[in-house]
C-alpha cells in the first residue's frame, strides 16, 4: 500500500512501511534501517522542545525504547506520524515530571562539532518559539522545522488541514511580531 | 525577515542543520540493536538453536543427565542392598515384612480400654440386653461393674440365652416391661452361669463375666445365612 500525502507517493514513507511489516512478521534485525530513517528527525523534534541537548539525547533514546517496545501494535498506514504522537507524549511526561526549569542562556551550549552560526540561530528561535503559545509553536516546529506535510500534521495533531493552514499562517505572523519586536 | 517566505525559509534551514551527532546516533544504535538480540534471544526461548545460547544449554543437558545419573545409581543400590539384608539378617526380613502377630494384639488392647472405658459410662435402658452381655460377648472374663438402681438387685436368670433374647428382637422402650428389672444380665445359653453379684455399700453390682467365650447363636429365620444377626440395642450416655 503506497503512502500518499497531498496526492503524491511518499518513497520514504513507503519504505518505513514496509520496513515496519517486514519487524512485524519476525525479521528483527530491520529495527536498525527504521533507526535509521527516522533518528535525525525524531531528535530534532525532540531538540526545539526541551531545555538542554541532553535532555534531547535522553529522550530520544526513551523514544527509540518505547518505539520498539509498541512497534508490533501499529496497524495504521502513515508511522511516521505513529512516531510523532509518541515522541509529543513523551516530551508532555518530561515536563510534568520536571520541576526545574533552567534560563534558555543555559539551554543549548555551542557543541564543537556543530556549526557555530548555525547553534547559534537555532538557539534564537528556539528562544522565540518558546514564547509562543503551544499551538502555533507546534504547528511551526512540525510544519516547518520538521518538514512534515499538512496533512500529517493534521493526523499528529488531530485537527483539520484546513485549521493547520490558519494557524501556521497565524504562527508565522507571531513569531515574526516577536522577531521584529 | 518581513514576510512568511524568509520566515519559513529560516526555519527549514534551522531544521535541516539541526542534527545528531555521530557519536550519539552510533551510539543510540548499539544500545537499541543490543536490547533487540536481547530479546529476540529470550523471546526465542530453550529449544532453538541459537548459536550464542549453544553451549550454556549443553552444559545444562550435561548436568541434567549426571543428577540423573547419580539418582538412578542411588536407587538401584538401595533396592539391591534391602535385598541383600533381607536374604541375610532376620531384622531386616522382619522390616521389610509387616508383623502379623503384634497387629491384633494392639487392637485387642485398645478395644479393651475402649469397651472398659464405655461400661463405665452407659446406662442401658433395653434391658433384654444388658451391657455387660455386649462387653461379654466382645471380652471375656473382664470384671465388670455399672450402676445399679437402689433397692434393686439384679435376678440372674440361667435360662435367658443371648441367642433367644437375639432370635426375638424388641423395640426399644416399647417392649421392655416395667416389672422387669434393670441390669439383668443374660447368660449364654449352656454356659455356665454367672458366679453371682456382690452388692457393694454403695449400692452398685459386680458382675463377673465368665471366661468362656459365648457363642452366638445364628438368625433362626436366616437358615441358609451365616451371617450373624445382633440385637439392635439403644444405649444412652451418662
Amino acid at each position: 500500500m503506497a503512502t500518499r500525502i497531498n496526492g503524491r507517493r511518499d518513497p520514504q514513507a513507503d519504505r518505513l512501511l514496509s520496513l515496519v511489516r517486514s519487524y512485524q512478521d519476525g525479521n528483527t534485525s530491520v529495527f536498525a534501517d527504521i533507526y535509521e530513517l527516522l533518528v535525525a528527525d525524531i531528535y530534532r523534534y525532540i531538540y526545539f522542545r526541551v531545555s538542554t541537548k541532553e535532555q534531547a539525547e535522553d529522550l530520544c533514546q526513551s523514544v527509540f525504547t518505547r518505539i520498539y517496545e509498541k512497534i508490533h501494535t501499529f496497524t495504521g498506514v502513515y508511522f511516521k506520524a505513529w512516531v510523532y504522537t509518541i515522541a509529543k507524549h513523551m516530551i508532555i511526561d518530561h515536563y510534568r515530571k520536571e520541576t526545574i526549569h533552567h534560563s534558555i542562556d543555559e539551554v543549548m551550549p555551542p557543541s564543537v562539532d556543530d556549526n557555530q552560526d548555525a547553534v547559534l540561530t537555532a538557539v534564537t528561535v528556539r528562544t522565540y518559539l518558546s514564547e509562543l503559545p503551544d499551538r502555533y509553536r507546534e504547528i511551526l516546529l512540525l510544519r516547518y522545522i520538521e518538514d512534515v506535510s499538512i496533512a500529517d500534521t493534521a493526523k499528529i495533531l488531530g485537527m483539520s488541514t484546513a485549521n493547520v493552514r490558519v494557524l501556521s499562517h497565524r504562527a508565522l505572523t507571531k513569531l515574526r511580531e516577536l522577531m521584529q519586536s | 525577515m518581513n514576510d512568511h517566505k524568509t520566515l519559513v525559509l529560516m526555519l527549514r534551514t534551522i531544521g535541516r542543520e539541526t542534527q545528531p551527532s555521530q557519536r550519539y546516533v552510533d551510539r543510540l544504535k548499539r544500545y537499541l540493536m543490543a536490547h533487540v538480540r536481547q530479546d529476540t534471544s529470550m523471546r526465542r526461548g530453550f529449544w532453538s538453536w541459537d548459536v550464542s545460547l549453544l553451549y550454556g544449554k549443553m552444559v545444562f543437558g550435561l548436568c541434567l543427565f549426571g543428577l540423573s545419573f547419580i539418582g538412578w545409581r542411588a536407587v538401584s543400590f538401595r533396592s539391591q542392598f534391602a535385598l541383600d539384608a533381607s536374604s541375610y539378617n532376620p531384622i531386616f526380613s522382619n522390616l521389610l515384612q509387616p508383623s502379623q502377630e503384634s497387629a491384633p494384639d494392639t487392637v485387642a488392647l485398645e478395644s479393651q480400654n475402649l469397651l472398659q472405658e464405655l461400661s463405665e459410662n452407659l446406662v442401658v435402658d433395653d434391658v433384654s440386653v444388658s451391657p455387660e452381655a455386649v462387653l461379654e460377648q466382645h471380652q471375656p472374663g473382664v470384671v465388670v461393674e455399672r450402676q445399679a438402681d437402689i433397692g434393686q438387685v439384679g435376678e440372674f436368670d440361667a435360662d435367658q440365652s443371648l441367642g433367644s433374647q437375639m432370635a426375638s428382637p424388641t423395640t426399644v422402650g416399647s417392649s421392655q416391661s416395667p416389672s422387669e428389672p434393670r441390669g439383668a444380665v443374660v447368660a449364654e445359653s449352656g454356659s455356665a452361669p454367672l458366679s453371682g453379684a456382690v452388692l457393694t455399700n454403695d449400692a452398685r453390682k459386680t458382675y463377673v463375666v465368665p471366661t468362656p467365650t459365648p457363642t452366638i447363636t445364628p438368625v433362626p429365620t436366616q437358615a441358609d445365612s451365616s451371617e450373624v444377626y445382633i440385637q439392635p440395642v439403644t444405649i444412652r450416655m451418662q
